[in-house]
């Protein structure tokens, strides 16, 4: 029995490590260019370690703005954005999954319909939106309109229909009404599908380029995404900047991640869920 | 609740609903659903780079269906679709099933797969774009060290294409992987528990409990992944520009739709080009909607 | 346990919303002022904002707008920047201006400017402009540029050209002597060929042939008596013998070896090329000038001359950026008075010393070529007064698209240029006639 387990085991390992590879390469590529100097990065062909390391690149990231308080907007606009989503899309989503009521699936198919259109086309609508509200150039025109995801309630609605239904008859046996039920039976058991939302989001609004650069325009209320971009002249690169750039946006994503995992992931498979 | 107990169970229920919904419906109607109808009055109009709509009728409709281009990018538009989703699929299934299983270095292993998903999409670009390169990329290197002849990766019209799926799919396979693999921690033990007591070995119990048990997150990537398929844009805008041989073959319907809404100003034509593209991705999802009573299982 | 964690995450949920929010009111009172809408006078200063993409140029400005408001106290000047390399200036300018609230002075360049007066969202300039005496101290084509229905929209700003860099350590490994002011196309097809028959490194060529027409093909078809626009925008000049001349000639350059092919160019642009020393030679418009320079691994190994000549004429094309007001700026008069100094002596001469852009106007043109001594700058600005204008019309965004997907398949070789230009004719003269 435990030479068959540690054969798989290996078996895993090497299958894993496969992919490893392929996963790993582009991106420690990407970390060993941050360290050359512009004129190294545009060599060909590549070379792959930097002949000297030197940090400049990340001392061009810093200085091109306001760093701390660039990345302290990425923080604030990703942490809001991800409670928010958190609470108003699960909410959204346990009634669209459980609860029969008129208009349910029409609802749903409308506010699904917002992820089948290209992105773009929000972007002007949402800065006059803003701008009429006289938010333009602030914090919160960072993550206004992100606080409303299709996608999210899509994910937590398809968690919640995997739930198995005599819970919440029991639950109303035990005399809870709806948001009892949803709050203290149904809502810790989806903790796997809130930590893949949670992990998403925070993704999404940590590299959000695009709605950041438009909506506002001052140095101090960039996020780290558009921030980078300014160091780019309008014909080249600076290549190992941007990626300088790149592995520093990165590590708080990383870090998150990492810390997030263990925390539910691993906690969840150990309660024994359903008894 | 006071002032309800006179309702019945149902009602509230309803009241209920609604309250739920409330904020998250709210806030899309204002933010999403109203730019939304406003682009598809767009694209019945001709519409200039300040939103100054002059009315045109199907005029933009008639067009887009005699343009010889929008069908090419929505051929290639189809074909990204058709092999990313099921391979991303397939692999995200694969590592996130290793990923399930007693090996030490979950955590790590976990991390590093997940990487590519949370890098910034021009740093990404840029890498793969060198690893590719014709003449010096680190790919032809390989090729050349192992015998084989180098290819023109993403210059070439019949590669290109799928040199560009295979950045899609790394970029996207890792965050794929954790929503399956939040989707399999869901499952209980009790259902392993019983088939290891019956003999079944773990690829049996992969097939037989793990994947039936995981459609409904299995259902949720496959339509997540086909919509994010129809609107790739980023990776080819980065990798493949307008001079490389290889343009034709790998633009996508959204390059399409961005290059008239912003670099031409024809954001009416560009509105068409959306409305187009969401009624298809709303035909495939309603489709997948209504099959999926054949093989999701639902508790 | 449960019930815990979910009352800490309700309370970290709070917390963290009242930060936001806290943090935005903050926010929103700075960003009242550094929004274009200046409101003036609540405070007693005007303030006006100006928008520019290329953070280059940023402190040449900010010195600019430091004299200008030390002689008037009365105005507060911003700049704000935002990146031109994905369009993303003219998406937000446009959305700005859609809302009301685009910078009161801010950069255009041709491609944008007939839209843009379509539009309606420029201020008219014409008395400002006779004030200054534009048509005295500007090139005509960069006047006429920004000129529609005899109103004048845009002061013009700077202008770039384009002039041939050559690497001199390649040269001297090969034994080749230096490009000079006087070539003409055929001494660089020479040169080109004895550098290749030196033997070059591996991976290293003489020259590159991009599909690019502002820097390599436009001007020698503007040399060789070829067209790409006829004067009322009716026509194009794809299948005129002389307008194919000018592009033919470098796609024999392409055939004969002595450059790479433009497949390979579309994925490494020359620029690249040439920055990492794999390029003897590369023509390039002045802006790549601070590029070029910023270079480590090009320092004190290159040297400009002047655009090789062509059919015994000195090609160039000429592209001006300008300074637009905008039609809904709440401070005209301040705006209107702060783009004149603009376009003023002082501020040119600021500008041009900068060495990152051409000073647009007449007497300060030279400013450029003398703020590095070290290399041949004047070769940008030698023949400037008989460059060709950039030919533009308002769908030359969707023209130079059309252009470059079929020029580039007789590049290929795919198709000869004869039957490309025929089927690019016929497109282009549909579209602009639409």
């Amino acid at each position: 029995m435990r030479k068959k387990t540690h054969a798989k085991n290996i078996f895993v390992h090497l299958a894993l490590f496969a992919g490893v590879g392929i996963t790993v390469f582009p991106f420690l590529w990407m970390i060993l260019t941050s360290f050359k100097t512009k004129g190294e990065a545009m060599q060909i062909p590549p070379t792959i370690f930097p002949e000297n390391f030197v940090t400049a690149a990340y001392h061009t990231v810093m200085e091109a703005m306001p760093f701390a308080q660039v990345y302290l907007n990425t923080i604030i606009s990703t942490v809001v954005t991800v409670a928010a989503q958190v609470v108003f899309c699960t909410m959204a989503a346990y009634a669209f999954a459980r609860i029969k009521f008129p208009g349910r699936n029409i609802l749903f198919m409308v506010i699904l319909s917002v992820l089948m259109v290209p992105g773009q086309i929000f972007l002007v609508p949402q800065y006059l939106i803003i701008q009429k509200a006289g938010l333009l150039d602030t914090l919160p025109a960072l993550f206004l309109p992100n606080l409303f995801s299709a996608f999210g309630t899509f994910l937590m609605r398809q968690f919640f229909m995997s739930l198995p239904k005599e819970l919440e008859e029991a639950s109303v046996l035990d005399g809870c009404n709806r948001f009892q039920t949803f709050g203290k039976v149904m809502l810790p058991l989806v903790k796997p599908g809130i930590v893949a939302l949670v992990i998403f989001t925070a993704k999404f609004a940590w590299n959000d380029f695009m709605w950041p650069l438009i909506i506002n325009t001052s140095q101090d209320k960039m996020t780290l995404a558009p921030a980078m971009s300014f160091m780019n002249g309008q014909y080249l690169t600076n290549i190992p900047a941007q990626m300088a750039g790149a592995v520093l946006a990165v590590i708080p994503m990383v870090v998150l991640f990492f810390v997030f995992q263990r925390q539910f992931i691993e906690g969840v498979a150990h309660t024994g869920v359903k008894g | 609740m006071a002032g309800t107990k006179g309702l019945s169970r149902k009602k509230k229920d309803w009241i209920a609903a609604y309250i739920f919904v409330a904020p998250l419906t709210i806030g899309i109607f204002v933010f999403y659903i109203f730019p939304f109808i406003q682009n598809f009055w767009f694209s019945f109009n001709n519409v200039n780079k300040f939103n100054i709509a002059t009315f045109a009728g199907l005029e933009n409709y008639k067009e887009l269906f005699s343009d010889k281009q929008f069908y090419r990018t929505f051929g290639n538009t189809l074909r990204y679709v058709f092999v990313t989703v099921p391979v991303g699929l397939s692999l995200s299934l694969l590592i996130a099933a290793l990923l399930n299983t007693r090996i030490k270095g979950k955590s790590l292993y976990r991390t590093i797969y997940f990487l590519p998903s949370v890098t910034m999409a021009a740093a990404v670009a840029m890498v793969w774009k060198w690893i590719f390169n014709d003449q010096s990329g680190i790919l032809n290197g390989l090729m050349k060290w192992l015998g084989l002849p180098t290819q023109a990766w993403l210059t070439d019209s019949g590669i290109a294409p799928y040199a560009v799926m295979v950045v899609g799919i790394w970029m996207t396979a890792g965050y794929n992987m954790i929503i399956l693999l939040a989707g399999i921690q869901g499952i209980s033990n009790s259902y392993y528990e019983a088939a290891a007591i019956d003999g079944a070995g773990a690829v049996k119990q992969f097939f037989k409990i793990t994947i039936p048990m995981l459609t409904p997150t299995i259902f949720f990537v496959l339509i997540t992944s086909i919509i994010s398929g129809f609107q790739v844009f980023d990776t080819i805008y980065m990798m493949v520009g307008k001079t490389n041989p290889a343009y034709e073959s790998t633009q996508s319907v959204v390059m399409m739709f961005y290059r008239n809404a912003f670099d031409y100003g024809h954001k009416g034509y560009a509105a068409a080009i959306s409305i187009v593209l969401f009624a298809v991705i709303m035909l495939i999802t309603v489709i997948q909607m209504i099959g999926q009573k054949k093989w999701v299982n639902y508790d | 346990m449960k019930k815990n964690i979910k009352k800490l995450a309700a309370l970290g949920l709070t917390a963290v919303m009242c930060i936001g929010v806290l943090a935005g009111c903050g926010g929103k009172n700075n960003g009242g002022e550094s929004s274009g809408d200046g409101d003036g006078t609540g405070s007693g200063k005007t303030r006006l904002t100006v928008g520019i993409w290329d953070e280059k140029q940023k402190p040449a400005l900010e010195e600019i707008i430091e004299k200008y408001t030390a002689a008037h106290e009365d105005v507060e000047i911003t700049v704000q920047t935002t990146p031109y390399k994905g369009g993303e200036y003219w998406t937000k300018l446009e959305a700005a201006a859609t809302g009301g609230t685009a910078p009161d002075i801010f950069w255009i360049n041709v491609l944008h400017a007939e839209s843009y007066y379509e539009g309606g969202i420029l201020k008219d300039l014409s008395d400002a402009a006779s004030e200054m005496d534009l048509a005295a101290n500007y090139p005509e084509a960069l006047v006429s540029a920004y000129n529609f229905d005899g109103k004048q929209i845009a002061v013009p700003k700077d202008f770039d050209t384009n002039a041939l860099w050559y690497n001199k350590e390649i040269f001297d490994k090969a034994g080749v002597a230096y490009p000079t002011d006087d070539w003409t196309y055929e001494d660089l097809t020479e040169t080109a060929r004895q550098l290749k028959e030196a033997g070059l490194d591996e991976g290293v060529w003489p020259f590159a042939c991009p599909v690019d027409f502002q820097t390599w093909y436009y001007p020698t078809v503007f040399a060789a008596g070829g067209w790409i626009l006829n004067d009322d925008k009716t026509e194009t000049g794809y299948e005129d013998t002389k307008t194919q001349e000018g592009i033919q000639c470098w796609i024999d350059m392409i055939d004969e070896g002595l450059s790479p092919t433009a497949a390979s160019l579309s994925e490494t642009t020359s620029d690249t090329l040439f920055g990492s020393g794999q390029l003897a030679m590369n023509l390039a418009g002045s802006y790549m000038t601070p590029e070029y320079l910023s270079n480590d691994a090009l320092t004190g190994k290159i040297d400009l001359v002047e655009f090789p000549e062509f059919n015994g004429v000195e090609p160039n094309v000429i592209n001006g950026l300008g300074y637009a007001v905008y039609e809904g700026t709440k401070n005209e008069a301040a705006a209107v008075e702060f783009v004149t100094w603009l376009g003023g002596e002082e501020a040119m001469k600021i500008q041009g010393e900068s060495g990152t852009v051409i000073s647009a106007r007449n007497d300060a043109q030279h400013y450029f070529a003398e703020s590095n001594t070290d290399i041949n700058l004047a070769a940008y600005t030698n023949h400037a007064d008989i460059a060709s204008p950039l030919p533009v019309c308002t769908d030359a965004a969707e023209l130079y698209d059309l252009e470059a997907n079929k020029i580039k398949l007789a590049y290929a070789g795919d198709m000869t240029l004869a039957d490309a230009c025929k089927e690019l004719k016929e497109e282009a003269d549909a579209l602009i006639q639409k």
